[in-house]
């Protein structure tokens, strides 16, 4: 009985380890993500940053059931377009705001089986007022890698929130084609920059 | 046989002219007697059949809450506060006046003001939710450096609560937003009076009008708020500083019996005149005229008296019954006197001259007399009490008429005679003809071109007459911009109500939510558009939880949101966000008795049940959508019981629907009874036939005509169909009964002609002095008059003579004659 018991406990407590360890990995692995994100938009290291997201997760949550009904071709096509509308526009914003950053508070990663969030608080500070923006990053494990899929502030995605105020208005005006109509105009202009 | 009754009747007269003279003036004096206690009842309702549902809902209904249909006092003013500040002094006078029952003009409001979000329909409140969160994301993504977009905004985009804001200010046909009955753009307040008495009781609201405009002057005589009030229906009146009108059920009945009574007088006063000229320049003696006139008149008082002791008053549409008989009156006057100058001209004997008359032109009278008056009669199996008295005492006055003008007038004569022996000289017709009688003198040797062009015309204007329309529209029998009806339309538009509503009684509260839960929610293309009813007061089952939901998840938003990025403007919003919150589940037991006693009977009834009230998306003046309203809602079956809906759009369209069924039916069964009566005193189907033949071509030529000039049957004009019928057979009968006795077509046309001619165009007369009405209704009775009486005439002295002759022709050459 005793043996048995000791058994069990080893047993116990090996099933544990690992996903203890795994779970230690990645939260170091969400918050690593997402500190490089920050240091290399900060020095506009944009490749590096870029690295940094899940391109085709964004390109899924953008287009949410409407990705499955999407050709090879335009899922290629919407993926290198946000990537695009990342490296014009984002992270040149980014590293505007970055210019007065005072320190940057990371939350410990909530973690759950292949999504993961990480809370930081940004603390900026301009015309000599502290400001304080929480951004919450959310995150996709895709082949062990865990990368950047959306940004929230306040409860809202910046990707999440494109479907509902852009492409289920441009999916009811043309669907598929005038998504990706819009897609290309707006890479194009952002090309010129 | 009609000898054998001419020469009786004719004995009787020469032999005692006196007896039969006073006999007659004691039978009048009677009659101006009983005439002098005759009311006008102008109650619709008692004509409506008692046993219908509507009727009865309606019945008890008054009892329940003092009546059906309210009297409005709209208010207007580019100063609300002054508006509601004359409002509040208003409502204070109005309610000592002891006709008034209620003045509701504004309610406590509270109660729906806390608890609005709950009230509405959750996935309204959804749709506020996700706006939210769009608003949240549009003030973001102005402040995200990492937000991107893939197409630009429309300005329209821009989020705004206003639709869903606007849904919710107006509920349960109210404003939640304010204690007063205001319309939304705070132009107009609507004062709804409660009278005590009936709203078909036209008396009633005559003196209750009175009543008002007294209180009002005394207002702007002595107010301290410095009021100047004047009525007015076309915008803000100048010098006013508020603008009153009066609309509702109570004022709209009033104005639409008072309307055809201004109607009739000029009409009635220009018909007279007319027929009195036309009398004049065609019959030459001012004193046969007289005769004649005289003798109308006194048919019409007795049977006026005749009514009073039968069915003791008159109603809206008896109240034409003088006209009607004056018209139909004056013909058999004519006839007799056209045959009696005749006959007179010819013997130089006034008892004999008589005796002609009535034997020949008095049985044709009496054969379109009982034929008229059997078509009439028909009306009387009609359920609607309006039709079954019409018919019954037209019909009566008509045989009346008829027997006086082929008694009274002979004796006359005879009694005046004995006075002055010369008198009778008058009757001698001179060499010269009268226009009448040249029309008279038109040989038939083309009878068969004649024919064929009737034909073909006849069948051209079937066509048309196939295409008629019945205009269910109400509005169209109205003097066109009545300031009530313009100010019920006004009411309409800027409450975004349609019409009364509709109230069914409940006994119990279970009953009055099953029936809530069986009408709601409404179905897709219904005429109702909503339902109130005391359960309307709380949230349905398991609304106020869901609701509840989702303003917590609203909560749970804002308050991530850091104050610096909320706007001004949503700020109040959000204070009131978390009084909502603080709100405990409701339901019947919190209802604040104000808001309960709408949906209850008033103190002293018999009844201790609930009320729920349907409002319609149709127009009161849509008689087709009120009859499809009144089959929707005028009885909801549940578990075994039947509860009928009660108010004035289910009693019109009830009353709708009678007078088309009874219409349909009435010229099924008064041809059927034209036809048996014609050929009992005919006895050929030959003769009948051909007597028919004004009747049946007028007829259609009438609706032909009609449809071709853009008029439509109507609930009104549909009661001169059977006057119609009465002319057009008449005209017939005459001429038929003239050629039979003569054997000769031009005889027939050329004597009797001339008579059904000057009958006729009196008639004519008679009815086109409607077309200068202002009530439109009583136009499109003038037009299908004159139409059909025309119609009929062309007939009976232009084709009926020329299809007796082409017969005649025939039947010489086959030998048959």
């Amino acid at each position: 009985m005793k043996k048995l018991s000791l058994i069990l406990t080893i047993l116990f407590i090996c099933n544990g380890v690992p996903v203890s360890l795994f779970a230690a990995g990645d939260s170091a692995q969400i918050l690593k993500t997402v500190k490089i994100v920050f240091k290399a938009v900060q020095k506009k290291k944009y490749d590096l940053a870029s690295r940094q997201l899940d391109y085709e997760g964004m390109g899924e949550t953008v287009m949410r059931h409407h990705w499955k009904k999407m050709s090879q071709s335009d899922k290629a096509e919407m993926i290198k377009g946000i990537e695009v509308l990342n490296r014009k526009n984002s992270f040149p914003n980014g590293t505007d705001m970055f210019k007065h950053l005072s320190t940057i508070l990371y939350g410990k990663p909530r973690i759950k089986k292949n999504t993961g969030w990480c809370k930081t608080t940004v603390v900026v500070y301009q015309n000599y007022k502290k400001k304080e923006i929480v951004i919450d990053f959310k995150l996709n494990k895709r082949k062990d890698k865990w990368r950047v899929v959306d940004i929230y502030m306040i409860g809202e995605g910046v990707i999440d929130g494109i479907y509902e105020d852009d492409v289920k208005v441009l999916i009811k005006e043309g669907g598929i084609p005038a998504v990706m109509k819009a897609l290309r105009e707006t890479v194009a202009e952002a090309n010129k920059k | 046989m009609k000898h054998k009754i001419g020469s009786t009747v004719s004995l009787i007269l020469t032999r005692f002219p006196i007896v039969v003279g006073i006999t007659l003036l004691i039978i009048l004096s009677l009659s101006i007697w009983r005439v002098q206690k005759l009311e006008i009842n102008y109650d619709q309702i008692e004509l409506m059949p008692g046993e219908l549902n509507s009727i009865k809902a309606s019945k008890e209904m008054i009892d329940l809450v003092g009546g059906v249909g309210f009297f409005l006092l709209a208010l207007k003013s580019d100063d609300v506060d002054h508006m509601k500040a004359v409002s509040d002094e208003l409502a204070g006078r109005l309610e000592k006046m002891p006709e008034v029952r209620s003045v509701t003009y504004k309610q406590k409001i509270d109660f729906f003001k806390e608890r609005v979000p709950f009230l509405i329909k959750t996935e309204d409140l959804e749709e506020g939710y996700s706006r939210v969160r769009k608003k949240i994301r549009s003030i973001l993504n102005k402040k995200n450096p990492f937000s991107f977009s893939l197409r630009k905004k429309k300005k329209e985009e821009e989020v705004n609560f206003d639709d869903l804001i606007e849904k919710y200010k107006t509920m349960n046909k109210r404003q939640v937003d304010d204690p007063y009955y205001v319309d939304p753009k705070k132009e107009m307040l609507m004062m709804v009076i409660k009278p005590m008495g009936d709203p078909t009781d036209i008396d009633f609201t005559r003196d209750f009008v009175k009543k008002i405009d007294v209180l009002i002057n005394n207002f702007n005589e002595k107010n301290q708020i410095k009021a100047v009030l004047k009525e007015g229906y076309n915008g803000l009146v100048p010098g006013a500083t508020v603008t009153y009108g009066y609309t509702g059920g109570y004022k709209r009945n009033l104005d639409d019996s008072e309307t055809i009574r201004a109607a009739l007088v000029p009409t009635s006063i220009f018909a007279f005149t007319f027929i009195f000229l036309y009398l004049v320049f065609f019959l030459r003696r001012l004193t046969h005229i007289i005769m004649i006139m005289g003798t109308l008149v006194g048919s019409v008082v007795l049977i006026y008296g005749f009514c009073e002791i039968s069915i003791g008053e008159l109603d809206t549409i008896t109240t034409i019954l003088a006209a009607i008989l004056m018209g139909f009156g004056i013909d058999f006057g004519i006839h007799f006197m056209y045959r009696f100058r005749e006959e007179f001209t010819r013997t130089g004997s006034l008892n004999q001259s008589i005796r002609e008359t009535l034997i020949h032109s008095g049985a044709a009278s009496a054969a379109s007399a009982f034929t008229t008056a059997a078509a009439l009669y028909i009306l009387m199996i009609s359920d609607f009490k309006a039709f079954s008295r019409f018919g019954f005492l037209t019909g009566t006055g008509i045989l009346i008429t008829a027997f006086l003008m082929y008694t009274v007038l002979p004796v006359m004569f005879l009694l005046i005679d004995k006075i002055f022996p010369n008198f009778k000289n008058s009757l001698i017709i001179k060499d010269k003809k009268t226009l009448i009688d040249r029309l008279g003198s038109i040989e038939f040797t083309h009878a068969n071109k004649i024919v064929i062009g009737s034909v073909v015309l006849f069948f051209g204007l079937l066509y048309f007459a196939t295409q008629i329309s019945f205009d269910y529209d109400a509005r169209s029998l109205m003097t066109a911009d009545r300031p009530s009806v313009v100010l019920q339309e006004e009411i309409n538009k800027r409450y975004t109500i349609s019409s009364d509503p509709a109230g069914v009684y409940t006994d119990t509260l279970e009953e009055a939510k099953a029936l809530y839960e069986k009408l709601t929610p409404i179905p897709k293309n219904s005429t109702m558009d909503s339902v109130i009813s005391i359960f309307t007061m709380i949230p349905a089952n398991g609304q106020f939880e869901a609701n509840r939901e989702i303003l917590l998840k609203i909560k749970e938003r804002v308050d991530m949101i850091p104050p610096d990025l909320i706007e001004d403007e949503y700020k109040d919003k959000i204070k009131m966000l978390e009084d909502f919150l603080k709100i405990k589940p409701f339901g019947i037991k919190d209802i604040p008795e104000h808001i309960i006693s709408q949906f209850r009977p008033v103190p002293g009834s018999k009844k201790d049940g609930y009320l729920t009230f349907i409002y319609p998306t149709i127009s009161i003046w849509d008689g087709e959508a009120l009859i499809r309203f009144a089959k929707e809602i005028g009885t909801t079956k549940i578990d075994g019981n039947e509860y009928h809906a009660a108010g004035m759009a289910v009693i019109f369209a009830d009353l709708a629907e009678m007078v088309l069924r009874d219409g349909r039916r009435f010229i099924i069964f008064a041809a059927i009874a034209i036809l048996i009566i014609l050929l009992v005193v005919f006895r050929k189907i030959r003769v009948a036939s051909f007597a028919l033949l004004p009747l049946i071509m007028g007829m259609i030529w009438m609706v032909g005509l009609m449809d071709i000039s853009g008029w439509h049957i109507n609930f009104m004009n549909i009661v001169v169909f059977p006057v119609v019928f009465g002319y057009g057979v008449s005209s017939g009968i005459h001429l038929i009964h003239r050629y039979i006795e003569s054997d000769s077509v031009s005889i027939a046309v050329h004597r009797t002609g001339s008579a059904v001619a000057a009958s006729s165009i009196t008639t004519l007369m008679g009815w086109a002095a409607l077309l200068v009405s202002q009530h439109r209704g009583l136009e499109s009775m003038g037009i299908l008059a004159c139409f059909g009486i025309a119609g009929a005439l062309i007939v009976s002295l232009v084709v009926m003579p020329s299809m007796i002759q082409v017969t005649r022709n025939y039947r010489e050459k086959k030998g048959l004659i």
